[in-house]
């Protein structure tokens, strides 16, 4: 009898849960491709991110075709990512981190300012496309179809970056180089073109993120970005700074974090994630797995 | 701000400007006569000083030390609410309020550097910005009840009267305010030829040599995170006293981040750069009312300023004036 | 007297023994160098004993004390000081400064402190640069200057790394002979790959080689050492003893 409350309970909130960490996981691609080959603190990756959700908006205003959005909302990103790279991003490895932390800032307040002057700073919704907005209600377990729908293309991405970075030419140098960027260069090959297309690639994956998620979640607005970004970088933290399956294990044990303590008070669970931040930094700034340093 | 770590040169080019700057905002305050705009531009223009205060707490452990501190807004408020603790349940009095908040910001900012320095470069930065987030989570969470959260405290009476300045008086308490803006900034035009100042530039050009003359440096770097806090406090306590009402929005990161801007594109190199980025700020955001203007511009400018102009409005125009490799070198970013 | 032991020193780093099972001791005012090819374990030997680094294992005693785990700060204040291979002066500093900023942790004083300050730059000839700023020295005086601020401490031990590196030999004769004065106060250890130097001023000559201790000896025992030769000097003997 208390196993079935349990296995209820633990279905519904386990999705919940499930979803929660792999919106964490996908966001923070970016950042931990980004600082895992040139130890670059991306800030503007929450930017990034909030671009795309309103490409996608746009998109899904006009055509009310999801799919169109989501492509739309990872190109967008994809786009925006790979000119700021070659523009600006490149002078930065190898810099200084507070430096790269202060332009990349710089560069989110600039990129927020321009959303605000073309998009006003009303509030959006991207509403949930009808085909996926039905609950599956099994007993006491109730589950929203568009989240195993998430789930499952967050998977199925996820597997994807495994796979391009482990079976791919291309995967294995960005997988090298996020241990080892000299190393990468040595070998001649031209390693510019492969920074940008990673870049854009973790920026392009946010992006979709954020037209993914966003009819599970609030409102769009210009500066969403903001709060996202400090959890990218948690889960950064916890997994190791430059470790992308740490990155996986940090997503969930924030996503489990989250979805469970909301239940309870949710500044206690935000305050106990930044207590283990700083033991982490602290002590083990390698992270769970281990990563650059 | 470590222009020359000699003695104290008297009157540079920055003071005079300096100088300039604070008899144009008193003349500006009272050589005309009295209405609601009047009013209006006399907060403005205290507004403006105590945010200078703040960018020169950030800027004064940035250029000595290196360490960027997101911890500096988590001071700011830690400063406000303790004052209003203390004028709330310990008496109207601004001196009650003044000991609180420099008390509590100082433990505080004793815990977070204390920690933050066993680590450095990113990790201290984002070791401060973690713990900057707890004045802002507990004011909103677990001490709710007495803080009212999200939407902040209100002083419904200031202690009017300290010594005999009347702080219900815009007048005067520009004057105040504008009395310790300038307190701070001989201080820190003061510290470089003090043993302190010297310590911390020597660290941060090479700490292990430092640690091998006998210095504890962890020490020596807390006691400037230290510094940054009070200071910061001290900025949050001024700005409760010009504005009665404060919320947990002064703890979050963009305050700490508008301090880092208003430091960088004012110029790191001298104490008064800082005070120049803060009144551009307040002179871009009030006159530029499109929205999304001010951090296309904010934002642009601090870009820059990093890859261009690495010391600020204020350190470029200061040098275009020197001949000799005086301030080369030293203002490096 | 004894003023230094290293006991079975050794220094992991994950797999790779920087520094295995190095014993050796140093004698009150008796001049000792370390030489070795590159890659030997020596600065990770000065590493180890100024408190940089903490061994693996092994133990390293100061006169009495054991100061095996001990801070850098900690060690500068029992008495260690250390020079670096890049000369280690802040050139964010005046001369002068420099040379308080180094007496400031040893004496209290401020009167007292400028008199040292002072009479040091003289004796060393410095004392028209004391108002000028490290960049503006030539190389060789940034090397006297960094000396002089590890000297105004009074400390027991000197460890100096690679101290003749980017000096000609005239200006590492000047420094030397500066040196030696002082060796009844404070006792050198010296590494150097400047060998005609380390045989004619050493005492004692320790001899490592890939982390371990090759030999230890007189400047003429080690010349003579045929380890020594296989390792390092290949078959020349060509420096007189």
């Amino acid at each position: 009898m208390f196993l079935k409350a349990f296995f209820n309970w633990f279905a519904t909130w386990g999705i919940i849960a499930l979803s929660l960490s792999l919106y964490y996981i996908l966001f923070s691609l970016g950042i931990v491709l980004t600082f895992g080959m040139h130890k670059v603190v991306n800030f503007a990756h929450g930017a990034l991110y909030m671009v795309g959700a309103y490409c996608g908006y746009i998109i899904y205003c006009s055509t009310n075709n999801f799919v169109l959005a989501l492509l739309f909302g990872f190109s967008g990103s994809f786009i925006l990512g790979a000119l700021l790279e070659r523009m600006i991003i490149c002078r930065l490895y190898n810099s200084d981190s507070t430096i790269t932390f202060l332009i990349t800032f710089a560069l989110s307040f600039i990129i927020i300012g321009i959303v605000k002057l073309v998009a006003s700073a009303q509030f959006r919704t991207i509403k949930m496309p009808e085909a996926l907005s039905k609950r599956i209600i099994m007993g006491d377990i109730r589950i929203e179809i568009y989240r195993l729908f998430f789930i499952i293309i967050s998977i199925m991405i996820l597997i994807g970056m495994h796979i391009f970075l482990t079976k791919t030419k291309i995967g294995n140098i960005v997988r090298a180089g996020t241990s080892n960027s000299i190393a990468v260069e040595i070998l001649g090959i031209n390693v510019s073109n492969f920074f940008t297309l990673t870049f854009a690639l973790g920026s392009g994956i946010a992006g979709l993120c954020g037209v993914l998620f966003a009819p599970l979640f609030t409102a769009l607005y210009p500066t969403m970005g903001d709060e996202i970004i400090l959890w990218g970088f948690v889960v950064v933290i916890i997994g190791g700074l430059g470790n992308f399956y740490g990155s996986i294990i940090g997503g969930i044990i924030l996503g489990l974090l989250h979805s469970f303590g909301s239940l309870y008070l949710r500044e206690y669970v935000l305050i106990f994630t930044y207590i283990l931040v700083i033991i982490i930094l602290t002590i083990r700034p390698q992270g769970i797995l281990g990563g650059r340093e | 701000m470590i222009k020359s770590t000699n003695r104290f040169n008297k009157f540079q080019k920055e003071d005079i400007l300096f100088s300039i700057i604070i008899f144009a905002f008193i003349a500006f305050t009272f050589f005309q006569e009295a209405s609601t705009l009047s009013l209006y531009y006399i907060g403005f223009i205290s507004n403006i000083i105590i945010f200078s205060i703040l960018s020169l707490s950030f800027m004064f452990l940035y250029s000595y030390t290196g360490l960027l501190s997101m911890a500096t807004s988590a001071f700011y408020m830690v400063g406000a609410y303790g004052g209003i603790f203390a004028i709330k349940y310990l008496g109207n009095n601004f001196f009650w309020g003044l000991i609180a908040s420099l008390v509590l910001t100082g433990l505080f900012a004793f815990i977070v550097g204390s920690v933050a320095n066993l680590t450095r470069g990113v990790y201290f930065m984002l070791i401060t910005l973690g713990f900057s987030m707890f004045p802002y989570l507990l004011s909103r969470g677990p001490l709710k009840e007495f803080t009212r959260g999200q939407s902040g405290m209100h002083l419904r009476k200031l202690p009017s009267f300290i010594f005999c300045i009347d702080l219900e008086n815009p007048y005067s308490f520009l004057i105040f305010v504008i009395t310790i803006l300038i307190i701070v900034y001989i201080t820190f035009r003061l510290l470089p030829s003090t043993h302190f100042g010297k310590a911390l530039v020597s660290i941060k050009e090479n700490e292990l040599k430092m640690k091998s003359l006998g210095y504890n440096t962890w020490r020596i770097k807390t006691i400037a995170v230290i510094i940054n806090g009070l200071l910061a406090g001290l900025s949050g306590y001024l700005f409760l006293l010009k504005n009665l009402s404060i919320s947990p929005v002064m703890g979050t990161y963009f305050v700490a981040a508008k301090a880092i801007f208003c430091s960088l594109i004012g110029g790191i190199n001298i104490v008064l750069g800082p005070i120049i980025g803060t009144l551009s700020w307040y002179l871009v955001e009030e006159f530029l009312v499109i929205p999304g203007f001010l951090e296309i511009i904010l934002g642009s400018g601090l870009v820059l300023v990093i890859l261009f102009f690495p010391l600020g409005i204020t350190g470029t125009l200061t040098n275009l004036g020197s001949t000799t490799g005086k301030n080369k070198g030293r203002g490096k970013v | 007297m004894k003023i230094l032991s290293v006991d079975n020193l050794t220094k992991y780093f994950g797999g790779f023994a920087a520094v295995k099972n190095l014993t050796f001791s140093l004698q009150k005012g008796q001049i000792t160098s370390i030489i070795g090819p590159n890659g030997a374990g020596k600065t990770t030997a000065i590493r180890l004993i100024s408190g940089e680094l903490n061994p693996t294992t092994g133990s390293i005693r100061l006169k009495d004390k054991d100061i095996t785990n001990s801070s850098i700060n900690k060690n500068a204040l029992l008495g260690i000081s250390r020079t670096f291979q890049v000369p280690a002066v802040f050139n964010c500093l005046t001369v002068f400064d420099n040379l308080k900023m180094a007496i400031h942790t040893k004496i209290k004083d401020k009167k007292d402190r400028e008199d040292r300050c002072k009479s040091l730059l003289d004796e060393v000839g410095m004392s028209k640069e004391m108002n000028a700023y490290p960049a503006a020295l030539p190389n060789h005086k940034k090397r006297i200057l960094e000396w002089c601020m590890s000297a105004i401490q009074d400390p027991e031990i000197i460890l100096m790394d690679e101290l003749g590196a980017g000096l000609s030999d005239e200006e590492l004769t000047i420094l030397y002979d500066h040196i030696i004065k002082k060796v009844d106060k404070f006792t050198p250890l010296f590494i150097e790959h400047r060998l005609e130097f380390v045989f004619r001023i050493s005492e004692k000559v320790i001899v490592l080689n890939q982390g371990t201790k090759l030999a230890e000896g007189t400047a003429k025992e080690i010349l003579c050492n045929e380890k020594v030769k296989e390792a390092y000097f290949g078959n020349n003997c060509q420096y007189g003893g």
